[in-house]
């Protein structure tokens, strides 16, 4: 049997990273290399130290692969993980779990060209003491969280997908989360900001 | 719902196949299906045999022990291999159906009460076209496709290799579990064979149009411009034959191309092993047997990165996997020069019989049985985990395998160990597929076993569609002597086993 390599085993042990960009995937061999490309260039722009966790949902196409060999020709952290249970949702929680960034992304588009700045504008406010922070309209929806805040939220509630908008509710276990919606009506400007403080 | 089949002597299970070994056209899914039901007869199970009657050929008759009924031609075969099936389905504890385009649709005759495994080779999409007109190819690939569907529904899917699964979720969508059965081989020995003095491709397989014989003619020369004394040895027969004679013609290669035809197996394989490289350039294969085969004599490979093809090719080690026809000729040409060197060539030998001996008939039979096994014990009590492609694998030492009771494990699961080491039995190491999990749930099966999960003592890792071969044992019912085994391995060396 091949032995594959220390750092393609047990990648449950996240490194430690201030930001992870969380992929959750099913059988993407063909788009994955691109969307790791587009999503990794920025990162490394980023200010923050920041890696990627591919959650793969059970792919019988060689997605995995693809990523291995994407991991070993790029300077971010890129780890792999597998999640049995089904749904968009589960595998984020995974993601979110095994996760040791402080912030944790999820994006609809992994392209991130064009925004940095707000991925860079997101860690600032959260560093400013705001927990949750979404960027952008259906479809280009990009939502950066305290990884705490994240597992929180997901233990109650599994999104469907990328473009979900944290629910907050009136309830005693989200008491004190705050979050910052950022929405556009404009492509480009940040028109309206919505703070909600609990 | 009771159990049928368990794998124990004395069962009966039925293996549907269109053609069987002594058709004309038999191949590489004629070969599994005889080697298996060879082993399963040996392991004490009743096997029957039911396949296609070519002309002049008996309607019964026993090969290797199982009992093989002919009926039908290549059409006809369908609907009396299902009533057959339907006269004879209370005697029946287990079928694989196998589908070789068209499946036998066995459960419309046997209902839930018999546990059903789909056997895929490969997907037959693209060659219902090469071999059919419309509509005759259309209705092929609708009933290959939809007709699988509906017909097997969840039932347990066995392929061949990780190419062939990727396949059939992709190309024909079906929903069931799908677990790698990869070809075995028999050990090829060619005593005092030597490497033919001069750079010679040596190819086996048939002459059929999938298998694309007529690439590997056109870069023939293009290679014999920097080679000039390549030659190419074609061992195999099919319809093509007469399109490739009249291509070689055209081409101008006569002197260097032979044709040999379907040859005896020891003079087979002694023109393999003489060979420095063999080539396959099949569009479409479940597993390149005749690539693995070549490998357990040392012989390399250039292979396309087709389906199958590239799974049972580990590329720059026991040969190269290329990407597009249109690079065929450059891959042969620097193979060729770089095995000139006998040193070299000695070294992608050593690799290439490494690689094909864990491919054993042995391990491919009890895969099937833990298959069969599995889909039994799904159909009997149906579990509500969802069904999900991934698989674990957990990489631990001799000590905390012993901790394991493999009996609770799952038919589908897999075991792996190296051979002991007799200076250090105690540095042995196991492995375990687990199918359908992840890695946390992998983490808490340990745990409950009380099995360290901590690196470095054992790893765990998602599965790559390599790690899906070449495993020796299942897990499952019929696995207890492993713990016993390990339990051996672990004493001997703490010392305690020579106590």
């Amino acid at each position: 049997m091949r032995q594959p390599l220390v750092e393609q085993r047990s990648q449950l042990r996240a490194l430690t990273v201030d930001l992870e960009l969380i992929l959750a995937v099913c059988n993407g061999e063909d788009a994955i290399r691109e969307q790791l490309a587009a999503a990794t260039t920025w990162l490394l722009a980023l200010g923050v130290a920041a890696g990627v966790a591919v959650v793969d949902r059970g792919s019988s196409d060689r997605t995995i692969e693809a990523v291995d060999e994407f991991a070993v020709r790029t300077l971010v952290p890129v780890r792999i993980l597998g999640c049995s249970a089904s749904g968009w949702g589960a595998a984020a929680l995974r993601g979110v779990r095994t996760s040791r960034a402080r912030f944790v992304v999820f994006t609809e588009t992994p392209d991130l060209a064009g925004r940095i700045r707000e991925l860079d504008h997101a860690v600032r406010v959260l560093d400013g003491g705001q927990h949750i922070v979404c960027l952008g309209p259906a479809g280009r929806r990009l939502t950066v969280l305290q990884r705490a805040v994240a597992e929180l939220l997901f233990s109650d509630e599994l999104p469907d997908d990328a473009g979900f908008v944290p629910r907050l509710r009136d309830i005693p276990r989200h008491a004190g989360i705050r979050m910052a919606a950022h929405g556009s009506s404009r492509a480009t400007a940040v028109d309206a900001t919505l703070v909600r403080s609990r | 719902m009771k159990r049928r089949y368990r794998g124990t002597p004395g069962e009966h299970v039925v293996w549907l196949n269109f053609k069987d070994g002594s058709h004309p056209y038999g191949g590489g899914a004629e070969e599994y299906m005889h080697q298996v039901t060879a082993r399963m007869v040996d392991a004490g199970q009743r096997v029957t045999i039911v396949t296609s009657r070519p002309r002049g050929a008996a309607r019964r008759t026993h090969v290797r022990g199982a009992a093989v009924r002919r009926m039908g031609n290549a059409y006809t075969v369908y609907p009396l291999a299902l009533l057959w099936l339907l006269r004879n389905r209370r005697a029946i504890d287990a079928i694989v159906d196998a589908c070789n385009g068209i499946p036998f649709f066995s459960p419309l005759a046997v209902g839930r009460r018999v546990p059903v495994v789909v056997l895929i080779h490969h997907v037959h999409q693209a060659m219902f076209h090469q071999h059919f007109r419309f509509p005759v190819a259309q209705i092929g690939r609708w009933i290959e496709r939809v007709g699988n569907r509906v017909v097997y529904g969840v039932r347990t899917i066995a392929v061949v290799s990780p190419s062939s699964r990727t396949e059939v979720r992709k190309v024909l969508g079906l929903i069931g579990p799908v677990h790698v059965a990869a070809n075995g081989q028999e050990p090829l020995l060619v005593p005092g064979a030597t490497r033919s003095e001069v750079p010679r491709i040596v190819c086996v397989g048939r002459l059929a149009p999938h298998k694309r014989w007529d690439l590997l003619l056109r870069a023939l020369p293009r290679i014999a411009e920097l080679i000039p004394d390549v030659e190419l040895h074609l061992v195999g027969d099919g319809p093509c034959r007469a399109e490739l004679t009249a291509l070689i013609a055209e081409l101008g290669i006569g002197d260097r191309v032979t044709l040999h035809g379907r040859l005896e197996n020891s003079h087979r394989n002694r023109l393999l092993a003489a060979g420095w490289l063999t080539v396959c350039t099949s569009e479409v294969e479940g597993w390149g047997l005749a690539v693995t085969e070549a490998m357990s004599l040392g012989v390399p490979a250039v292979v396309l990165a087709s389906p199958g093809l590239r799974d049972c090719v580990r590329n720059q080690l026991t040969g190269w996997v290329v990407a597009r026809p249109q690079h065929l000729a450059g891959q042969i040409t620097s193979a060729l020069i770089e095995l000139e060197d006998t040193a070299v060539a000695a070294l992608w030998a050593r690799r290439c019989r490494a690689w094909a001996g864990r491919f054993t008939w042995d391990a491919t039979t009890d895969r099937l049985i833990g298959l069969l096994a599995g889909e039994d014990a799904r159909r009997a009590n149906p579990d509500q985990r969802e069904i999900c492609d991934l698989s674990t694998v957990v990489d631990l030492p001799v000590h905390l395998a012993a901790r394991i009771d493999y009996t609770r494990l799952s038919d589908v699961d897999q075991v792996d160990w190296d051979l002991p080491d007799p200076a250090d039995a105690g540095s042995m190491r196991v492995r375990l597929l687990l199918a359908g999990y992840d890695e946390c749930d992998a983490t808490a099966l340990l745990q409950r076993a009380g099995v360290d999960t901590e690196p470095p003592t054992t790893w765990i890792w998602v599965a790559r569609p390599a790690d899906l071969l070449g495993w020796k044992r299942v897990a499952g019912q019929r696995a207890a002597d492993l713990r016993t085994y390990f339990k051996h391995q672990a004493g001997v060396g703490t010392g305690m086993g020579r106590v």
